[in-house]
């Protein structure tokens, strides 16, 4: 058969099966590059390998084109799983740096106080009380007659945690006395001395 | 100057074998530019080989042909269309009709890639190198009758796509003017 003859109708062909093989015919005499050679008269000896584009004929898959991806994703997994069970060098361990410098134990350095002394009142001071003397039995004693404190002393210190109040009150406190002898009850009053400390800060 | 037996053998074997392999891709992408390329890009691969080497050139060929043009297609190569490449240039007919011709072309082409791909190949072996059933059943190891199968339910396929288009009855109007 030359190749300007047309093929022999195949089985089946109609009328309506001749208006699209004119179609086609003309489609590929359009389409077809006019580079390539004229078609041969004979399909080539070896043209049986010329279709590898599809799966051979009668070939069947085997069981193992659908287990070998599975398996290989197992192993994967696996593989990865056990890179990250290797043992790797730990973050923000403590490390030991050797012992503390010397200057680390040095002892803590004490305040400085310095007196600023105001003046008021003139340290010391000297509070008398107020008392009289009773005659009682077998001697005298001085009876307070008036109770009370007085700040007797008042000094400012200027420290390293600030200014420093230190405050010296001298307080009387009356003491009776039951004198059994006489049959009367005596009062005493005595000094006592506080100390107020109070910071004052800058 | 006389060509040496090397390029002889190799001028006979693109002469056996350009056309059909042409069809063969063409079937695969519909593509004719394409199709071209590859079979050439084979071609000029085979004459780098030692030809010695190769037991089956056609296999070889082909399957050369067939890897490069899948890889073309993976990297979404633009492609000319071979029919767009000049053809209005080197037309002395109506440019509208041109136009239509392409047209149809063009639909011809997107109906037959909708194909499926036997039949596709059945079709494409028919048109493109004028093989009877008979010849195309022995090209691809298939009976007669599974040939003409295909080749019937192709057309009629085809044929439906095609009226759906409309592009069964301008042919007829252009070929009737």
């Amino acid at each position: 058969m030359s190749t300007n003859e047309a093929p022999s109708p195949d089985g089946g062909f109609d009328a309506a099966d001749a208006k699209i093989d004119a179609l086609l015919r003309e489609f590929f005499r359009a389409e077809v590059p006019v580079t390539l050679p004229p078609a041969p008269l004979e399909a080539p000896d070896d043209w049986e390998p010329l279709t590898p584009l599809e799966a051979p004929r009668g070939f069947k898959g085997s069981k193992w084109d659908f287990a070998a991806p599975a398996l290989l994703a197992s192993l994967a997994v696996m593989l990865v799983c056990g890179l990250m069970l290797l043992p790797r060098p730990r973050q923000n361990e403590p490390q030991f740096a050797g012992p503390l410098p010397p200057d680390v134990h040095q002892q803590p350095t004490p305040a400085v106080w310095v007196p600023d002394v105001t003046g008021f009142p003139r340290s010391p001071t000297f509070v008398e009380a107020r008392s009289e003397r009773q005659k009682v039995k077998g001697g005298e004693v001085d009876v307070m007659v008036m109770d009370g404190d007085a700040l007797v002393d008042l000094k400012y210190y200027k420290t390293s945690l600030g200014l420093v109040e230190q405050r010296v009150n001298v307080e009387w406190t009356t003491v009776r006395l039951w004198d059994s002898d006489s049959g009367e009850w005596l009062e005493a009053t005595v000094p006592s001395v506080r100390v107020d400390v109070v910071p004052l800060g800058q | 100057m006389p060509e040496s037996p090397t390029q002889e053998r190799d001028a006979a074997l693109y002469h056996r074998l350009a056309r059909p392999m042409w069809s063969v891709l063409y079937s695969r992408c519909c593509d004719a530019e394409l199709a071209l390329d590859a079979v050439q890009e084979a071609f000029v691969r085979w004459r780098e080989q030692d030809a010695s080497r190769i037991d089956e050139p056609a296999a070889w060929l082909l399957r050369v042909a067939s890897n490069w043009m899948t890889d073309q297609l993976r990297r979404h190569r633009p492609t000319l269309p071979y029919h767009e490449t000049g053809e209005v240039a080197r037309t002395d007919g109506d440019p509208a009709s041109v136009l239509i011709r392409h047209e149809m072309q063009e639909q011809v082409r997107a109906a037959l890639s909708g194909l499926r791909l036997e039949d596709r190949e059945a079709l494409v072996l028919r048109y493109s190198l004028d093989w009877s059933s008979a010849r195309i059943a022995e090209a691809l190891g298939l009976t007669v009758q599974a040939v003409d199968m295909r080749l019937s339910r192709a057309r009629r396929r085809l044929g439906d796509l095609l009226k759906r288009k409309g592009v069964v009855d301008v042919y007829e109007r252009s070929a009737v003017s």
